[in-house]
């Protein structure tokens, strides 16, 4: 028995409309535990090679962890992959929320979306019952309208994801929406769903799960969530949620402002965590069995009417309000909502909208191709061009391609502001004096994503005077020094091992990451729910696997993939930071490639940043190295 | 003072040679501020300060026995 897991994968074509269940292999969950391991090896194994992202036989992997849905800290996520129709490689994204425990307690651990519905549809799943209805009268409406709707219809124990019709019109950073707030919002995966005309899916599960050690899980799981509350980050950090990290971002120059333009946002006070608790926080809100609520549901009245919305969290504030210069945090909030119900990626979202901004500032764009002027600083801009992106509609078809291809299309230079990397828009951290964090988001498997190695502290202290220095200065400092270039490969690494691995055990991050929540604590929570004991260091083993199969993933699938596609744009390796505490600096090309090639050494990969033969055999992928060589 | 800091787990990740409780006698009053410097810890990687639970800042002047918590860098969602 697979203690930890419910032991069904469910597979639903959505063209015949055959429903599949099947167990989850023993050697799946041993090899790669659940969640993003799982994701990735079932796309690696079942995904024709060479599917177009919108083609009905790309696949949807919904997978859940091992310790989803148990009583182990804030273990609600769920994770969705996919081809990605952003980048053409791999493509993972996960939201907190209850869907994913509720799929475990209807018996699935994973849920296999192929096909297309042949109109629109949603997908119900009650138990051991799975039926698909007509989405007809939900086709076209916001992703929280129809959350919202289809709860009164079935039922409020239904936990239901969503699109908007930014998922239906193909917008290739649409996100899958839960919760009235909880995204998985990267890399496009509810644009897939959009092309499967797939609304929705709805579930309610009744089941239990098997756990190796009930009683010991019992009193661990509450120990740990006592322990994780009485960390010394809880008091600081919980109150504001992620928003409370604004200030600090701006104030070592971080802070992606006017499309990247700069690294300081002057009115950073107006949009910050305390903003967010003094003008818009109705109430905390947190996800499954979490001690440490992060989302701030509140209130924003704007110019453009009043909405009600979970955040805004600090990567909505740092792209829609640092990016496209918003004002304050009622406006940040406000087009918040605005992708929220559109089902737009708030963070590609808004980079998209700036790049656009910044077009238009420079001539590049015209109010005629526009449709009106556009400007920073302007919410009816931001708003205005939300709606288009996602319905398309005039110049919201160019948008909707995301920074990449647009600028590829619109030509004159403007791809050396587009901010991506491998067509996937940069997250909340300019990393033009952050070594570690810009390799960070060079090399991370679905684009320019925080999420899978936040190095940006650790860059920080890296270039920070030392506390000598400090004592001579008087304790004070408003310029940061240049940020050493080499050496940051391991520590990335080791990163983009840890942060990842909890995507693969179905949890939150955020506890042990930002809160310090030891890693023999896990493996202790993972012994009495699964009866396997895996050391901190086994289960990482597990995630650098991953880690290879998704690179492998994007090698397969990407012509011509490799070292040339973990550039940024321009813009960071050729304009200084015209002001704010990092002032002047830069990374020039060259020390793109220090850092590129130390990684790709450290990594085991090949000059160009494909796994060798050596590497994949040594991590557990022998076949897959063997597929590579094989051209499949 | 007898000053108690205890270290979020985000900055223990860039500080991994500080436990997550450090004690030390300060002469008092003095800021937050220097009370880091005084323990070796650079002002610039703590992204939020608590006092006896309290949220508090680098510039406060603390002149009492305090226990002070420190928030290191951490990403957002």
């Amino acid at each position: 028995m697979l203690y930890g897991y419910a032991g069904t994968m469910l597979e639903v074509d959505l063209t015949s409309g055959r429903i599949r269940k099947t167990p989850v292999p023993d050697d799946l969950a041993r090899d790669y535990l659940g969640g993003r391991g799982f994701v990735a090896r079932l796309l690696w194994e079942r995904l024709r090679s060479g599917t177009d992202p919108f083609d009905p036989e790309n696949l949807i992997v919904i997978a859940t962890g091992p310790l989803s849905g148990h009583l182990v800290p804030a273990s609600g996520k769920t994770h969705f992959g996919t081809k990605s129709p952003a980048t053409g490689g791999y493509a993972d994204s996960n939201m907190g929320g209850h869907f994913g425990p509720a799929l475990k307690y209807a018996g699935y651990d994973v849920l296999l979306l192929t096909g297309r519905a042949s109109e629109p549809t949603f997908l119900v799943i009650e138990d051991e019952s799975v039926a698909l209805r007509s989405a007809e009268e939900w086709w076209g409406r916001g992703a929280i309208t129809t959350e919202k709707g289809l709860k009164k219809e079935l039922g409020e124990e239904f936990r239901i994801i969503t699109i908007g019709p930014a998922g239906e019109n193909l917008v290739r950073f649409a996100c899958i929406s839960h919760d009235f707030g909880r995204q998985a919002g990267r890399a496009g995966i509810g644009a897939v769903l959009g092309s499967k005309h797939l609304k929705a899916i709805a579930v309610k599960g009744t089941g239990g799960l098997p756990v190796f050690d009930v009683d010991g899980l019992y009193e661990k799981g509450r120990e740990a969530y006592l322990k994780v509350r009485a960390k010394p980050g809880f008091a600081g950090w919980t109150p504001e949620g992620t928003a409370g990290i604004t200030d600090w971002v701006n104030q070592v120059g971080a802070f992606p402002t006017r499309n990247f333009q700069t690294s300081y946002f002057p009115g950073y006070q107006k949009i910050n965590g305390k903003a967010v608790v003094e003008h818009l926080k109705i109430t905390d809100k947190g996800c499954f069995c979490c001690p440490t609520p992060c989302g701030k549901y509140g209130k924003a009245s704007t110019s453009l009417g009043t909405v009600h919305v979970e955040g805004p969290e600090y990567e909505s504030i740092a792209l829609l309000g640092g990016a496209c210069v918003l004002g304050s945090i009622e406006e940040v909030a406000y087009a918040n909502y605005v992708c929220d119900e559109l089902g737009l990626d708030t963070i590609s979202g808004g980079v998209v909208a700036a790049w656009a901004m910044e077009c238009f500032e420079k001539g590049l764009l015209s109010e005629e191709q526009v449709g009106r002027e556009i400007h920073f600083e302007d919410l009816e801009s931001v708003v205005y061009l939300l709606e288009k992106m996602a319905s398309r509609d005039g110049i919201g078809d160019l948008l909707a391609e995301g920074v990449m291809r647009a600028a590829a299309k619109l030509g004159r230079g403007s791809d050396s502001f587009a901010i991506h990397v491998k067509g996937l828009e940069w997250s909340g951290y300019e990393s033009r004096n952050a070594p570690g964090m810009m390799l960070a988001y060079m090399t991370a498997d679905v684009g320019a994503h925080h999420n899978r190695a936040w190095a940006l502290g650790h860059d920080v202290a890296g270039s920070a005077a030392s506390v000598h220095d400090l004592i001579s200065a008087g304790g004070g400092r408003d310029k940061m020094a240049k940020a050493p270039v080499a050496g940051k490969a391991e520590r990335v690494i080791d990163l983009q091992h840890i942060r990842p691995l909890f995507d693969c055990l179905g949890i939150c991050r955020l506890q042990y990451m930002e809160l310090g929540f030891e890693g023999q604590n896990y493996e202790e929570l993972f012994y009495l729910v699964t009866g396997r004991r895996m050391k901190w260091d086994e289960l990482l083993e597990v995630s650098e696997r991953v880690w290879h199969l998704t690179r492998a993933f994007s090698k397969r699938e990407i012509e011509g993939f490799g070292r040339k596609y973990d550039y940024p744009p321009r813009r960071f390796f050729q304009e200084p930071i015209p002001d704010g505490p990092n002032e002047g600096h830069f990374l020039t090309r060259d020390e793109l490639d220090v850092l590129l090639d130390e990684y790709y050494q450290a990594r085991g990969w090949d000059a160009n940043g494909i796994p060798t033969e050596k590497t994949l055999c040594r991590v557990g992928l022998a076949d897959v190295a063997e597929a590579l060589k094989q051209g499949k | 003072m007898r000053i108690t800091l205890h270290l979020s787990g985000g900055l223990r990740a860039v500080l991994e040679q500080l436990p997550e409780q450090v004690k030390l006698e300060v002469e008092g009053p003095a800021s937050v501020r220097d009370i880091l410097i005084q323990a070796g810890i650079n002002p610039v990687l703590v992204m939020v300060v608590t006092v006896d639970g309290d949220r508090g800042d680098k510039e406060q002047i603390i002149d009492h026995d305090a226990a002070i918590g420190l928030i290191g860098p951490m990403a957002g969602g």
